[in-house]
C-alpha cells in the first residue's frame, strides 16, 4: 500500500496534514485530514474570571478573535441576565461586520483566494505575492482597504487582533465623537472594494470554463444539511439571530434560539485526530457519509446563504440572485461555491458597516446594562467560518466552572473530510499526481477556509471528567467540571 | 532512613527579629538549627519574589521576622509586608503549595524566647507537611 | 540579495501570523526586501522543502506559538538548524502565553477527550500517522532551542514588528534583544496617576471606568507597572487594564510577584495599623483567580518550577 502525505497543509489557519492511502492499483482507499494539535482551552478556562473569557477564548484563533470575543460576551450577557444598551450593541455589531469583511477579504486574497485567481500557477507563485504581481492595482487596493477595516476594529476594540472591549452587559467605554467620521470613510471604501471584487470575479474568473467546470464538478458536490443564523426576515445576520437548519433538500429542520439549538447537536470522535465531528441529534451519526439521512451538516458562508431566503442589504441581494441563477437550485451543494458566497457576504458586511456607522446612537454613553447574579449562559454568533457557540456555567463569585464551545470549523470537520476524500479520489484517477494536482486536494479543504486552531478544543454536553484539587490537608480547594 | 529535617530560609529584620535571634543565641537557648538566617534592613524590604526563589532553590519553608505593629523602624514597612505575604500565601495556595510554608512573625529584639518558640513550632509544622522537594532542591 | 525569511507556528492561534498584515501598506515594502522560504500560513512550501535546505541558510526565522506537541518540538529543532537567527515571536513563544495556562491543569487531553485517551493512526495507517503526543508541559521556545531575539506581545504590535524588520534588514540584531521598551507601560499611558491608594479591588465588569484616571488607582488590577511598554498602552486607552502581554520589564522579573508586591503596597483601609488588618485582608481578597490574572501570559516561563513542586500534592480524580 502506498501513502501520500501532504504535510503541512498550507494557506490556512492552524495545523493540519492530509494522508492519502492508495491501493496497489494507485486508486484511493482512504483519505483523512488530520489535525495534530490541541491546546485544551476547555481545561484551563475553568477557574478563570468570567469577564476575562472574551479575552482568553479569542486566543483560540487569531484570525477570528473577534468572533470568539463577542460570542463569549454574548454568553456572559446571558449568564448575567443583562440587557445590552443600544450604543453598546451598535458598537459590537458594527465592529463585528467590519471583522467579517476583513476576514473574508483575508481569505479571498491571502489564503484560499490564490486558488481562485492563480489556481493553475506553480506553487512559488500561488500566494499573496503572486496576486500582487498578477493584479498589482487590486492587490494594493485590498491592502489599503483592509487596513481601514482593521482601523475600525482598533477604534472600537482597542486592538485589532485580540480586542479587549467587550464585557458582560456591554462594552468598556463609549466611542469618541471623532470615531464616526473615520468609520464612515472606511465603510464607503469597503463597499467600493466589494463592488470592484464582484466585477473582477464576473469579468476574470467566472467566465473561465475551467473554473465553471470546477464549480460544478461532481467531486466538489456534497449534499449535506446546513446551519446558520437568520434575522426575523430570514436574511443572514452575523451578530445575532436564531439558528436555522435546513436539510439537503432545502426543508427547514428547525429554527431555534441558541440554547435550544445547542441541544440538537452531538459529537463523534476518532483517535486519529484532535478534532471532533458534530452531527444533528435528530438524524444521528451514520459514519462519514453525506446525504439526506446522514446527520452531517455544514456551516459557513455557503451554509448561511442556503439557510437564508434573502440577503439583508441591496448590493448583496443583487449578487445573491446572480448566484442562485447560476446554480439554478437551492441548497447549493458545491464546495467551491463557498468562495462566491464569501464574496456576497463581504458585500453585506460592508453595507452594514456603512449603515450602522451613520447611526447617531453609536456614540451614546450608555454602554453597560445592569448585571444580575452570575449563572449559566449560551452565546451564538456567525464567525466568518460558521456558527460559533459559547456556553458557560459560572460560580456565584463569577468564576468559570464549565465551558463548552462548538466552533465553526468543528461543525464543518465531517464535511471537509468528505470533500477532501472526493477530490483526492478524482485526482488519483488521473494517475500519479503532481504538485499542482495535489494542490487540488488542498483546494477542497481551503474552500471552507478552515481554522484548525479553532477546531480542536471543544466538547459539548457534560464534561466527561471532574477534576478535584485537594490541598495537602485533604481539603478540597478547587472543583472543576460537573 | 533519617528523619526529614526541613530547610528554612529566614529573612529577619535587623532592628528586631534578627536581634531577637542573636539574643536567643547569646542566652544559649536551644532551638532547631534548620534555618539559614538572612538579615534585612526592614521586613518591608522582603520581596515576594525572594520568598519564591528560596522555595524554588530548595527551602521547605520561609520565615519572615519583623517588628511588632507600631514598632517598625521605617514606620509602615511591616504593614506592607503583612499585606504582601497575605497575597503571596493566597497565590501559593492556588498553585497547590501549602501557604503554611511561608510564615510572618513579629519578634522584637528582646524576645529571644519567642524566636525560639517560633522556630520550634515552624520546624514541627514543616515536618508534618513533609518535604517540598522530592530530590532536595531543583537546582 | 534579499534576506531569507521563515515564519512558523507551533501551538499558537495564528494571530501572530496575521499580525504582519497590520503593517498595512508598509507590509508591501517589507515583502520586497525578503524572500519567504517557509511560512505555512502564506506560501505552499512543505516540510520536505524545509528539510532539504542547507544548515544556516535561512537568515531569520520567527517562531510563534507555545511548544505543545512532540511535533512542535521537532519542527523548531529543524528550523534552529537551518537558521542563522531564530526569534521568539509573540507571547506564546516568548513566555508560554495563554495556552500555557494549561500547565496549571493536569492531563489536558484527558480533560478534553475523557480518561485514557490515546492518539492512534487512522484505520490502516502506520503508527507514524497518529497525531503527535502532547508534551507533559507547554513550553516557551527557549526551553527547546536557543533563541536569539524576542518580538513580544499577543500579538506583537505593528510598531514593534516594524522595528524588528528595520533592525533585521540592517543586520543590527543584538544578542538576546527584546523588541519592546525596557521602561514600564505606565510611562506611555495617558491616564493620570494621582493619589496612589486602593480601597477596593474592582473587576472591569463591575464599574464603568473613569476615562481619565489611572485604572490601578481606580482599583483595577492593571499590570502596567510591571509590563514593558511598546503598545502605546492599547488596553488602558480602551478602558481595560493591561494584562501583561508584552512581558515583564527587566526590573520586574516574575510579573506576578512584582505586581502582587505593587498591589499590596497600594492597598489601604484607612489608618494603617493592627485595627486595619481585617479590612485590608478583605480588600486583598478582591483579587480573585490570582494565577490567571497575574500569570496570564507568563505562567510557563515563571511559575512552572513552583507548579512542578506542587504537582505531586494534587490528587486528580476522574
Ligand atoms: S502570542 Fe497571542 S497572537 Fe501570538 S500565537 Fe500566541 S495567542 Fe496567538
Ligand atoms: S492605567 Fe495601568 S498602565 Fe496606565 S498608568 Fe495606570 S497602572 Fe499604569
Ligand atoms: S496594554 Fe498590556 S495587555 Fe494590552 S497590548 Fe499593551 S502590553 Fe499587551
Ligand atoms: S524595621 Fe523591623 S519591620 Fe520595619
Amino acid at each position: 500500500m502506498k501513502k501520500i502525505a501532504i504535510d503541512p497543509i498550507t494557506r490556512l489557519e492552524g495545523h493540519g496534514k492530509i494522508l492519502l492511502y492508495l491501493d496497489e492499483t494507485g486508486k484511493l482507499r482512504d483519505a483523512v485530514l488530520q489535525v495534530p494539535e490541541l491546546r485544551g482551552f476547555e481545561a484551563f478556562c475553568r477557574g478563570r474570571r468570567a469577564e476575562e473569557m472574551p479575552q482568553i477564548t479569542e486566543r483560540i484563533c487569531g484570525v477570528c478573535p473577534e468572533a470568539h470575543h463577542l460570542a463569549s460576551a454574548k454568553a456572559l450577557d446571558a449568564a448575567f441576565q443583562a440587557e445590552v444598551p443600544k450604543p453598546a450593541r451598535l458598537q459590537r455589531e458594527l465592529f463585528y461586520n467590519a471583522y467579517i469583511f476583513s476576514d473574508h477579504l483575508l481569505h479571498l486574497v491571502f489564503l484560499g483566494g490564490p486558488d481562485l485567481f492563480l489556481w493553475d500557477a506553480e506553487k512559488e507563485e500561488r500566494n499573496l505575492l503572486g496576486i500582487l504581481r498578477r493584479f498589482p492595482e487590486l492587490g494594493r487596493k485590498v491592502v489599503e482597504v483592509r487596513a481601514q477595516a482593521q482601523k475600525i476594529l482598533e477604534i472600537i476594540g482597542g486592538k485589532a487582533i485580540h480586542p479587549v472591549f467587550a464585557l458582560p452587559g456591554g462594552v468598556a467605554k463609549p466611542l469618541t465623537e471623532e470615531a464616526p467620521e473615520t468609520i464612515a470613510a472606511a465603510g464607503k471604501a469597503m463597499v467600493e472594494l466589494g463592488k470592484t471584487m464582484i466585477r473582477v470575479f464576473h469579468e476574470e474568473i467566472l467566465p473561465r470554463p475551467e473554473f465553471q467546470a470546477l464549480l460544478l464538478s461532481e467531486e466538489a458536490w456534497l449534499p449535506t444539511h446546513y446551519m446558520g443564523l437568520v434575522d426575523e426576515n430570514l436574511a443572514p445576520n452575523f451578530y445575532d439571530g436564531r439558528v436555522r437548519v435546513v436539510s439537503a433538500s432545502g426543508e427547514e429542520i428547525f429554527v431555534l434560539p441558541s440554547a435550544e439549538a445547542l441541544q440538537r447537536i452531538a459529537e463523534h470522535w476518532e483517535p486519529w485526530t484532535y478534532v471532533k465531528f458534530p452531527y444533528l441529534v435528530d438524524l444521528g451519526w451514520r459514519g462519514f457519509e453525506a446525504g439526506p439521512d446522514s446527520g452531517i451538516y455544514r456551516v459557513g458562508p455557503l451554509a448561511r446563504l442556503n439557510v437564508a431566503e434573502r440577503m439583508a442589504t441591496p448590493l448583496a441581494q443583487e449578487e445573491y440572485e446572480r448566484f442562485l441563477d447560476f446554480f439554478g437550485e437551492k441548497p447549493v451543494h458545491a464546495a467551491f461555491a463557498y468562495h462566491w458566497a464569501r464574496l456576497i457576504e463581504m458585500v453585506q458586511a460592508a453595507e452594514t458597516v456603512a449603515a450602522l456607522g451613520a447611526d447617531p446612537e453609536l456614540t451614546g454613553i450608555e454602554v453597560r446594562g445592569k448585571l444580575g447574579k452570575p449563572g449559566e449562559g449560551v452565546g451564538v454568533i456567525e464567525a466568518a467560518r460558521g456558527t460559533l457557540f459559547h456556553h458557560y456555567v459560572l460560580s456565584p463569585e463569577g468564576l468559570v466552572e464549565k465551558v463548552n464551545l462548538i466552533v465553526a470549523t468543528t461543525h464543518n470537520a465531517p464535511g471537509i473530510g468528505l470533500s477532501v476524500k472526493q477530490m483526492a479520489k478524482a485526482v488519483l484517477e488521473k494517475g500519479e499526481p503532481d504538485e499542482i494536482l495535489l494542490n487540488r486536494v488542498e483546494m477542497a479543504f481551503r474552500a471552507y477556509d478552515p481554522c484548525l486552531a479553532c477546531a480542536t478544543h471543544f466538547l459539548p454536553g457534560e464534561m466527561p471528567v471532574a477534576v478535584e484539587v485537594y490541598d495537602a490537608h485533604g481539603k478540597l480547594v478547587r472543583r472543576l467540571g460537573r | 532512613m533519617s528523619e526529614f529535617e526541613p530547610r528554612i530560609v529566614a529573612f529577619l529584620c535587623r532592628w528586631c527579629a534578627s536581634a531577637g535571634a542573636d539574643l536567643a543565641g547569646t542566652s544559649r537557648l536551644q532551638y532547631p538549627p534548620n534555618a539559614i538566617p538572612i538579615r534585612v534592613n526592614c521586613s518591608g524590604r522582603v520581596e515576594p519574589q525572594w520568598v519564591v526563589e528560596a522555595l524554588k532553590a530548595g527551602a521547605d519553608g520561609v520565615l519572615i521576622g519583623g517588628c511588632h505593629p507600631g514598632d517598625c523602624h521605617y514606620v509602615m514597612g511591616n504593614y506592607k509586608t503583612r499585606r504582601r505575604i497575605y497575597l503571596l500565601r493566597k497565590v501559593l495556595g492556588e498553585m497547590g503549595i501549602e501557604p503554611e510554608r511561608v510564615r510572618l512573625e513579629w519578634i522584637s529584639a528582646t524576645e529571644g524566647a519567642r524566636f525560639v518558640q517560633v522556630m520550634t513550632e515552624f520546624v514541627a509544622e514543616l515536618k508534618k507537611l513533609g518535604p517540598l522537594h522530592g530530590n532536595g532542591g531543583s537546582r | 540579495m534579499r534576506a531569507k525569511l521563515a515564519v512558523y507556528w507551533t501551538g499558537g492561534c495564528g494571530g501572530c501570523d496575521v499580525s504582519f498584515l497590520e503593517l498595512g501598506p508598509g507590509l508591501l515594502d517589507v515583502l520586497s526586501h525578503v524572500e519567504i522560504v517557509f511560512w505555512p500560513a502564506l506560501v505552499d512550501a512543505k516540510r520536505r522543502d524545509l528539510e532539504r535546505l542547507p544548515p544556516r541558510s535561512i537568515d531569520f526565522t520567527l517562531v510563534n506559538g507555545v511548544i505543545r506537541t512532540a511535533e512542535n518540538k521537532e519542527m523548531v529543532e529543524i528550523l534552529r538548524e537551518k537558521s542563522r537567527f531564530l526569534g521568539a515571536y509573540g507571547a506564546c513563544a516568548h513566555l508560554g502565553g495563554i495556552p500555557a495556562l494549561a500547565n496549571a491543569v493536569n492531563g489536558v487531553a484527558e480533560v478534553v477527550f475523557g480518561p485514557g485517551f490515546q492518539p492512534a493512526p487512522p484505520p490502516g495507517g502506520d503508527q507514524e500517522d497518529a497525531p503527535p503526543n502532547l508534551l507533559p508541559e507547554a513550553l516557551p521556545v527557549e526551553e527547546v532551542v536557543s533563541v536569539d531575539f524576542v518580538v513580544p506581545g499577543c500579538p506583537p504590535p505593528a510598531p514593534l514588528i516594524a522595528r524588528f524588520f528595520a533592525a533585521a534588514l540592517a543586520g543590527e540584531i543584538g544578542p538576546g534583544q527584546i523588541f519592546a521598551e525596557e521602561k514600564a507601560l505606565c510611562e506611555e499611558c495617558p491616564r493620570k496617576r494621582e493619589e496612589r491608594r486602593i480601597t477596593r479591588v474592582v473587576r472591569p465588569h463591575e464599574v464603568l471606568a473613569d476615562p481619565e484616571k489611572c485604572l490601578l488607582d481606580q482599583g483595577m488590577v492593571c499590570l502596567g507597572p510591571v509590563t514593558r511598554g511598546g503598545c502605546e498602552a492599547a488596553c488602558p486607552k480602551a478602558g481595560m487594564p493591561c494584562t501583561g502581554c508584552l512581558g515583564p520589564t527587566p526590573k520586574a522579573g516574575d510579573p506576578a510577584m512584582a505586581m502582587l508586591s505593587a498591589l499590596a503596597s497600594l492597598v489601604r483601609a484607612g489608618e494603617e495599623g493592627e485595627n486595619a488588618f481585617p479590612e485590608e485582608n478583605r480588600i486583598l481578597d478582591g483579587l480573585v483567580d490570582p494565577i490567571g490574572t497575574l500569570y496570564k501570559y507568563a505562567f510557563a516561563k515563571y511559575a512552572r518550577p513552583l507548579k512542578k513542586l506542587a504537582m505531586h500534592r494534587e490528587v486528580v480524580r476522574a
